[in-house]
């Protein structure tokens, strides 16, 4: 395997495997919050076991996740050493205020775990409000340098360098807003189906006491918080595509040539460059991205070929995510459509699947929601600036870390899912929490 | 400010090298406890203490990778190219020490003996690993952005290993020592004992370690009788006072001077090689970033740091401390 591929290789399986806990990290603590207050104010030993449960879990998660998050500020500059070095002035400082979030996270969070018995009842709780607060910002940061290298700016460009950094307008730079709301809401929706899909699939197998009715309406509930943002989010970062980024947008779409009046083609295959067994809205893109039918989309012809991103795995990409964003939509307005009208809809043993199918399918389309990002901006490190290719390191031993942390990251992968099964199988009762 | 940015980072790495460094002195002792008659106690109390600091103390390795890239970004090329086999190293060791946790805390039963090998195994490879690879920078082995062949079997990087482990194992019996006698009164003596002979140890090993250094790096050399050292020798002092109070079996106060004393000549060291950072090919001024970016930091870091001292505190007071309501003993 060549380096550049390997490089890539890794980096793609690093982050595939760090963004499920990155983005559990965000969400969970919502849940214990909302959960632990629910439980605090009504005094309600259901709600206590379910924060129990979640705090178990995400004990377990969390460890994983800090492991595999250090694993990948290291592998940053072992693997990108001139992109560190090149772009460190411009994104350094950023994630360096991301470090403090991520500290303040870790600090509370071992606070809230290790400190039930020695703090009062609400402060306990309040330790929760800066682990929940340290996740979002750190969110925020991270898929701001990202949303920096799609769309970059705050800089003079000289001699191959970024020079005279302007870090305000860097962090809030014309990609910032679409990506970051889109993330942030993807992790809380992934995270409140994730949440619904483990009670839904007690409800399956016949548990459908209050403690599983309360743990699956917990989920739905955080889903509900943040499901028009992640469509509002998904929107903004569509035009702003267009607008900042019209290579990966043709990518997305698959669209060959400028088109005024462009149509959106939902679902089918890249089959010799072309989409196949799709259904076109006439349109249809030029209405999202412009808001007006006859808005001009650019299309792959207007860039030259070595500047384009693949065009499959970022149209396949897209097509997961949106597939499984309607899913995830329906069985959304499925559930609360119950919930406000049809109360047995819930013990619907369709919906319930639904839900326990939107579990992992939320993290999927996360996954799916980040190979366009990252694919889309191929062949760039930094888009129009620094290429991939000039910013792998010159060691010779590129396919020897790929094998190592490939292992690596299988190792945490076995260890996560076989401390998860040992501590889930304590029960809450063994976990003797105490309503205060 | 690249100076300011240079105290930060070695603040960092110091932090680092402590709180971590106690914790990869933990794993000797869980593997030090098979051979003890009170094994399940001393595992106990050193599980009791790692468990809610490990996470966070870890995380000083971000903080400080972070401030190389955002104030030092040429020294982060020369450095994460030069050193890859050794960081790469630790950093598997790394992984599997805390996966071995993981399991170790959370897993079942069954792996428990297995867990505990590989966490006390892989936790001093990977304190080896830092500390061989962090005497690199000042060498003068490393020539444009490789290390030179030479610097894996020089007396200056052999001899750091033994310095690393033996600190490390002073730390880890010197804290524990400590929270044994809030937490786990029985064993306090065994970890006594044991800081005392790690401490007893670190100090021919430090001899050592200074002469091979001063006779591998003339600039090393001539700086070592320069008022820059005082720090160093001030550190010195405070881990015998540290000694001397652990002696007296005050172990709050052992542990702060003794930090105190690893913290000095750790931040006092760094400045030996001055103005280089990695010597005798880079200067930190030439791997500094632009002053915008250098400002950046420092607020953030200004802004930031006292915020993360007042939290960590709060943690280890809560974590560590007597418990609310009295409690001496708690189990995680």
């Amino acid at each position: 395997m060549d380096d550049l591929l390997a490089g890539r290789a890794q980096m793609g399986i690093s982050l595939a495997f760090h963004i499920i806990f990155a983005s559990l990290g965000v969400g969970l603590p919502a849940l214990m919050a909302m959960a632990h207050f629910v439980a605090l104010k009504k005094k309600d030993e259901v709600w206590l076991r379910l924060t129990e449960r979640i705090a178990r879990t995400f004990t377990v998660l969390v460890v994983i996740g800090v492991i595999s998050g250090i694993v990948i500020s290291v592998e940053l500059a072992l693997l990108w050493p001139d992109f560190m070095e090149r772009a460190g002035p411009v994104i350094g400082v950023p994630i360096s205020l991301e470090t403090y979030a991520f500290f303040f996270e870790a600090i509370f969070l071992a606070l809230y775990l290790f400190g039930r018995d020695r703090l009062s009842p609400w402060a306990h709780w309040a330790c929760l409000i800066p682990v929940c607060l340290g996740g979002m910002l750190s969110a925020f940061i991270i898929v701001s340098v990202n949303a920096w290298m799609n769309t970059p700016v705050g800089f003079d460009y000289v001699d191959g360098e970024f020079r005279n950094p302007d870090l305000v307008e860097a962090v809030f730079n014309p990609s910032m807003p679409g990506e970051v709301l889109h993330m942030i809401a993807a992790a809380y929706v992934a995270t409140g189906f994730a949440c619904a899909a483990v009670y839904g699939t007690a409800m399956l197998r016949g548990r459908r006491g209050r403690y599983e009715r309360a743990g699956l309406g917990l989920g739905m509930t955080l889903v509900a918080f943040w499901i028009l943002p992640l469509g509002v989010g998904g929107d903004l970062a569509g035009r702003l595509l267009h607008e900042n980024q019209p290579a990966k947008l043709a990518a997305m779409e698959n669209l060959r040539e400028t088109e005024k009046g462009a149509g959106l083609t939902v679902g089918g295959l890249v089959i010799d460059g072309e989409n196949r067994f799709g259904i076109t809205i006439p349109y249809g893109l030029s209405l999202l991205v412009g808001r007006d039918p006859d808005t001009v989309v650019k299309g792959l012809n207007e860039f030259p070929e070595s500047e384009r991103p693949p065009v499959a795995p970022v149209r396949y990409g897209f097509t997961v995510m949106t597939a499984i964003g309607t899913l995830i939509a329906i069985g959304f307005l499925a559930y609360w459509f119950g919930r406000w009208r049809r109360p047995r809809l819930l013990e619907s043993r369709w919906l319930l699947r639904t839900l326990v199918a939107c579990g992992p399918l939320s993290f999927v389309a996360i996954e799916a929601g980040w190979i366009v990002t990252e694919m889309g901006r191929q062949p760039y490190i930094v888009y129009g600036y620094r290429r991939v290719s000039e910013s792998l390191t010159t060691s010779s031993l590129v396919d020897v870390m790929l094998f190592v942390f490939t292992g690596l990251y299988v190792l945490l992968a076995v260890v996560c899912v076989v401390a998860l099964r040992s501590e889930l199988k304590l029960t809450p009762e063994r976990a003797s929490p105490k309503v205060a | 400010m690249e100076d300011a940015a240079f105290t930060f980072l070695w603040v960092g790495i110091a932090l680092y090298a402590l709180l971590a460094g106690a914790d990869f002195g933990v794993g000797l002792w869980v593997l030090a406890a098979r051979f003890a008659g009170r094994g399940d106690d001393i595992r106990k109390a050193a599980f009791g203490y790692f468990g809610p600091v490990w996470e966070v103390n870890g995380l000083f390795m971000v903080f400080w990778i972070v401030t190389l890239y955002a104030a030092f970004p040429r020294a982060t090329r020369v450095l994460a190219t030069a050193l890859i086999p050794l960081v790469l190293a630790a950093l598997v060791m790394f992984v599997i020490r805390s996966a071995a946790y993981a399991m170790l805390h959370h897993g079942p039963e069954r792996y428990r003996g297995v867990s505990t090998w590989a966490f006390g195994i892989s936790s001093l490879v990977a304190a080896a690993g830092l500390g061989y690879a962090a005497v690199a920078p000042v060498s003068g082995f490393i020539r444009g952005d490789e290390v030179e062949n030479a610097f894996y079997t020089s007396a200056v990087a052999l001899t750091a290993i033994p310095l690393t482990l033996a600190a490390v194992a002073h730390l880890a019996a010197v804290v524990l020592a400590a929270y044994a006698a809030e937490r786990h009164p029985p064993v306090v003596e065994w970890f006594r004992r044991a800081a005392l002979g790690a401490g007893l140890l670190v100090l021919p090993l430090t001899v050592v370690f200074t002469i091979a250094l001063a006779d591998q790096v003339e600039y090393v050399k001539d700086r070592l009788t320069d008022p820059v050292v005082i720090p160093m020798v001030l550190g010195g002092v405070l881990i015998f006072l540290g000694t001397v109070a652990l002696w007296r079996r005050r172990f709050t106060r052992a542990a702060l001077l003794v930090f105190g004393g690893y913290f000095a000549g750790l931040v006092g060291g760094a400045f030996v090689p001055y103005p280089y950072m990695v010597l005798p090919e880079l200067t930190i001024a030439e791997a500094a970033a632009p002053d915008a970016s250098l400002l950046g930091y420092l607020i953030v870091t200004g802004a930031g740091a006292p915020l993360l001292v007042a939290a960590l505190l709060a943690l280890y007071h809560t974590a560590l401390g007597p418990g609310r309501d009295g409690d001496r003993v708690r189990a995680t």
